[in-house]
C-alpha cells in the first residue's frame, strides 16, 4: 500500500461507487472517478483505483475497465474531427464523430461551424505586420469547407439543444481530408488555403488543417 | 415560335439528323454524335439551327428557366438576406429559376465597405450569373463586368451608365426563354423595326425570360410589349406590317388624345 496518500484500498484494487477511499487533504484530491463529501473521497464509479501525481497534489482517479460510451463527451476546448454535411451561406453544418480525449464517439453530434468562425483570409505568419491585418476578410464557406469534407476542429461552446459550435480559426485547425470534385480522389493539402488532387493537379480552395508530421 | 433566319428544320429528341449536317460541322447545345454507330442525334425538342458556317444546334424554347454560367438575367430583389462579414449584404433575388439568387452588394463595379449600393425589396437588376456553387448553394449573381464582358467601359455603380446593375422605373414582363434569345439576335426583327419607329424605348433582355421595358409613354410601353409578344409566333415581313399598324394606331390615339384636350 501506498503509504504516503493514506488511502483505504490498494493501488490497482478494484472499487465500486461508494467505496469510502480515504480521506480528502490538501495533498489528496478528488480526480476522475471520485467524489469528495465531508471531508472524505468516495468512489463514484466502478473502475480500478490509481493516484495521478499532479506537481503537489495527488489526484486519486477511478478508472472504468471499459471504454463506457458515457466517457466520451464534448468538452468545451476540445479538438474533435467532424464530417461536413452541407454548406450555407452563413455557416456549415458538421457531425461530430470523434474528440481528441474521448475517442470515437458512441452517436455522431450535430454542430455548426459559423462564417465568422472560420478564419480570416490573411495568413496568420511571423511576417504579418499589423497594416495587413487590417484588411483580412472572412472566408467565404464554401470555399473553406465542402459537404464530405472531414474537419479538425475545437469545441467553441455546448451551443444550443441542437447543435455544438466549432472553431476553424487556428492553423492546426481546418479540412483533414478531402475528395476531389471531379474525380472523387484524395486530395493533398498544398497550402494553407490550396488543396490539389494528385492525379489531375486541379486546385481546390479549402481552409486545410495544418499536416501534423 | 417564329424560327431564326438559319433555322431550318423540328427536331425531337431522339431524332437522327445525321444527313442534314455537314460531315465536319461542330456540335452545339441539343446534337450528340454517338461514336459507335457514327450517327448524330438530336437530345433537345427544338428548331435545328446554323450558328456559324459550321456549327448546328437546336434553337429550344421552354419557358423553365435553368442557370447557367455567365447567362446575363434580369432579376428582382425579394429580400435581405443578411451581413456577407466583408461589409457588405447578401440580398436574394428572384430570377424565375428553381431558387433565388444570391447577389451581393460589393459585387457592383467601384463598390467598397463604404460605398455600395442599398438595394430595395422589389427592384430589378441587371446582372449576370457569376457562380453556381456547385449546386450545394444558391446561383451567385454579380454586377461587375466578366469574362465575356470584354469591350465594355468599367463604370461605377453610383453613376447609371454601367453595363449591370440596377434597372430604374420602367416595367417587367414574363416571357419565354426562346423569345428571350430570339431578341438577343443582332438582326432581331421586331427591335429593329420598333427601333426605326422613333418611339424612345429601353429593354432589357433577360435569358431568363424576363424583359424590362421602359419608354416615355404607357401607350408605347403597351405597344413595344404586344410587339414582342406576338412577333413570338409570326413571319418577319407579318412583324413588320404589325409594328407599323400598332405605332400607327397608338400615335393616332395619342394625336386624337391631345387634339381633344386642345379643344
Amino acid at each position: 500500500m501506498n503509504n504516503n496518500s493514506r488511502l483505504r484500498y490498494e493501488i490497482d484494487s478494484f472499487v465500486v461507487p461508494g467505496d469510502r477511499l480515504g480521506s480528502f487533504f490538501k495533498t489528496t484530491v478528488p480526480g476522475p472517478g471520485t467524489s469528495a463529501r465531508k471531508g472524505h473521497l468516495y468512489a463514484s464509479t466502478a473502475g480500478r483505483l490509481s493516484i495521478q501525481q499532479q506537481e503537489e497534489q495527488s489526484l486519486i482517479t477511478v478508472t472504468p475497465p471499459h471504454d463506457f460510451a458515457s466517457r466520451r463527451v464534448i468538452t468545451v476546448g476540445q479538438i474533435v474531427l467532424a464530417k461536413v454535411d452541407r454548406v450555407s451561406w452563413t455557416q456549415a453544418h458538421v457531425s461530430i464523430f470523434a474528440t481528441e480525449t474521448g475517442g470515437t464517439l458512441q452517436y455522431p453530434a450535430e454542430a455548426i461551424v459559423r462564417r465568422e468562425d472560420i478564419g480570416s483570409t490573411v495568413p496568420v505568419t511571423h511576417t504579418t505586420n499589423t497594416n495587413t491585418a487590417n484588411n483580412k476578410t472572412s472566408w467565404q464557406v464554401i470555399e473553406a469547407v465542402r459537404p464530405g469534407d472531414w474537419i479538425v476542429a475545437r469545441v467553441l461552446s455546448l451551443g444550443d439543444t441542437q447543435r455544438y459550435m466549432l472553431t476553424l480559426a487556428e492553423p492546426q485547425l481546418g479540412v483533414w481530408y478531402a475528395l476531389s470534385a471531379k474525380g472523387g480522389t484524395v486530395m493533398q493539402p498544398k497550402s494553407w488555403n490550396t488543396m490539389v488532387c494528385p492525379k489531375t493537379g486541379v486546385e481546390e480552395s479549402r481552409k486545410c488543417a495544418k499536416p501534423r508530421c | 415560335m417564329a424560327k431564326s433566319a438559319q433555322a431550318t428544320v423540328a427536331v425531337l429528341p431522339g431524332d437522327n439528323v445525321t444527313e442534314r449536317i455537314p460531315l465536319s460541322s461542330k456540335l452545339g447545345t441539343g446534337l450528340r454524335y454517338d461514336a459507335a454507330s457514327q450517327q448524330v442525334y438530336a437530345t433537345l425538342a427544338g428548331w435545328l439551327s446554323q450558328q456559324n458556317k459550321n456549327t448546328y444546334f437546336v434553337q429550344v424554347n421552354l419557358s423553365r428557366y435553368r442557370p447557367r454560367l455567365e447567362d446575363r438575367v434580369v432579376g428582382i430583389v425579394e429580400d435581405r438576406m443578411g451581413q456577407d462579414g466583408n461589409g457588405g449584404d447578401y440580398y436574394r433575388v428572384n430570377i424565375g429559376a428553381s431558387h433565388l439568387a444570391i447577389l451581393s452588394n460589393l459585387s457592383f463595379e467601384g463598390a467598397t465597405k463604404r460605398n455600395k449600393p442599398h438595394l430595395q425589396v422589389g427592384q430589378v437588376v441587371y446582372a449576370r450569373v457569376s457562380s453556381l456553387n456547385e449546386g450545394l448553394l444558391e446561383p451567385s449573381l454579380s454586377c461587375l463586368l466578366g469574362p465575356h464582358d470584354a469591350g465594355m467601359p468599367r463604370k461605377d455603380w453610383m453613376t447609371s451608365e454601367g453595363c449591370y446593375g440596377e434597372l430604374k422605373g420602367g416595367n417587367l414582363i414574363r416571357i419565354s426563354t426562346g423569345l428571350a434569345r430570339q431578341l438577343l439576335q443582332p438582326d432581331n426583327v421586331v427591335l429593329q423595326e420598333l427601333a426605326a419607329a422613333k418611339i424612345e424605348f429601353e429593354v432589357a433582355i433577360g435569358v431568363n425570360g424576363f424583359l424590362w421595358l421602359n419608354s416615355t409613354l404607357p401607350e408605347y410601353t403597351i405597344v413595344i410589349q404586344n410587339a414582342i409578344q406576338n412577333s413570338q409566333v409570326m413571319t418577319d415581313a407579318q412583324i413588320r406590317a404589325m409594328v407599323k399598324s400598332l405605332i400607327y394606331t397608338a400615335k393616332k390615339k395619342l394625336q386624337q388624345d391631345r387634339d381633344a384636350m386642345e379643344d
